[in-house]
């Protein structure tokens, strides 16, 4: 009776070695997943804290020399075309377009800066998402197709420094002009190296 | 022991979520783009294949149909125009292609006015059996392509001879 009393209630003894490795396997568990979080975003590992070590980033859109002015600098920006045609019109410095034999291209170039006091010599990844689907316009910068979901457009910005990036804008020919206007936003992103 | 171990649990559970909360330091700018597409009309001459029509290289919406010296008496011209006689005319033929494309246009076809300058005497120009006038002739529905169009000019044989020179303005408009 007494084997079987043992049998279904094990001993405390039993419960606290068991009770042990459990936590000890959670522990190792949780030290898994923290050093895996932190390795996608420093290069170096584990090390300095996060937030220090990466600073702040910031993103801003800067007058460019070769495109359209914007309408608004900042971290929110407006482009306007105006007006535009397959025959050219709308053409002006700074707006080029190219007749193609199935579509044309709006192109412009765009300015922006990233900063960051505390990694003033380092670098971010930039990548830019439209924010809702287009079937109708192909849009693209420095030549990468964009989409809904995020693509890289260059893979170390310098903070501090002004890079310029073309934006185009491809719209088919065959689209009539009541569906063929262009209201869109794109979002970038910069993501420290 | 066992709220030891759901606490731990759950620790293990957030502490992923909370490192890769703080993964999420980016910089996000927008870009707000608005244009207005604008339908488009393109107008050019195409040669018939007779040789008779010369497009202007540097601006093919611009042509000379040469027709050459004819008479009653022919059936062509010096250019290869057709020369007939009819009704008491002397009818010189040519045929010429009209390419009118259209661009982010709601509509498959395109209206085309053709207005004729003033004649030298009393000859007609005429597109087809359509005459040309010079306050303005409408064809209302055109296909967007190539079309082909010939060109009659009508000289009553009672006409006294001499050069003719006439010019033709085509506009085309979306519909």
């Amino acid at each position: 009776m007494a084997d079987r009393h043992q049998a279904r209630f094990p001993q405390p003894a039993a419960v606290c070695v068991s009770e042990f490795r459990l936590i000890r396997q959670i522990l190792v568990l949780m030290l898994l997943c923290a050093t895996h979080a932190r390795s996608q975003q420093l290069p170096g590992g584990l090390g300095r804290p996060l937030q220090q070590a990466q600073g702040t980033v910031s993103f801003t859109f800067v007058a460019s020399n070769r495109g359209i002015p914007l309408s608004s600098l900042g971290s929110q920006a407006q482009l306007q075309f105006g007006s535009v045609s397959y025959a050219g019109m709308g053409r002006r410095q700074g707006l080029e377009i190219a007749a193609g034999t199935t579509s044309f291209l709006v192109r412009t170039w765009l300015a922006l800066r990233l900063d960051n006091p505390a990694q003033p010599g380092g670098s971010a990844e930039l990548s830019a998402m439209l924010l809702s689907p287009d079937p109708d316009h192909t849009y693209s910068i420095d030549g990468v197709r964009l989409s809904t979901a995020s693509q890289r457009i260059q893979a170390h910005v310098s903070y501090g420094s002004v890079t310029e990036h073309r934006l185009e804008i491809e719209i088919p020919r065959s689209v009539p002009e009541s569906r063929a206007g262009v209201t869109q936003a794109i979002t970038f992103l910069a993501v420290p190296n | 022991m066992k709220k030891l171990t759901l606490c731990l649990i759950a620790l293990a559970l957030l502490l992923p979520a909370a490192a890769l909360a703080q993964s999420g330091i980016t910089a996000n700018g927008q870009l707000t783009i608005t244009a207005n597409v604008q339908s488009s009309i393109a107008l050019t001459f195409k040669d018939g294949g007779q040789g008779t029509l010369t497009v202007n290289g540097a601006d093919p919406t611009q042509a000379t149909i040469a027709l050459g010296n004819v008479s009653g008496a022919m059936t062509s011209s010096s250019t290869n125009a057709t020369v007939t006689t009819s009704g008491g005319n002397l009818v010189i033929t040519s045929p010429f292609v009209l390419s009118v494309t259209g661009t982010n246009t709601p509509t498959t076809d395109y209206k085309l006015v053709a207005s004729a300058s003033a004649p030298v005497g009393t000859e007609k120009i005429f597109f087809g059996a359509t005459e040309i006038t010079t306050s303005g002739t409408t064809f209302n529905t055109v296909t967007y392509g190539d079309t082909t169009y010939s060109l009659n000019l009508q000289v009553p044989l009672s006409q006294g001879p001499g050069a003719i020179t006439r010019t033709v303005a085509l506009t085309a408009t979306t519909n």
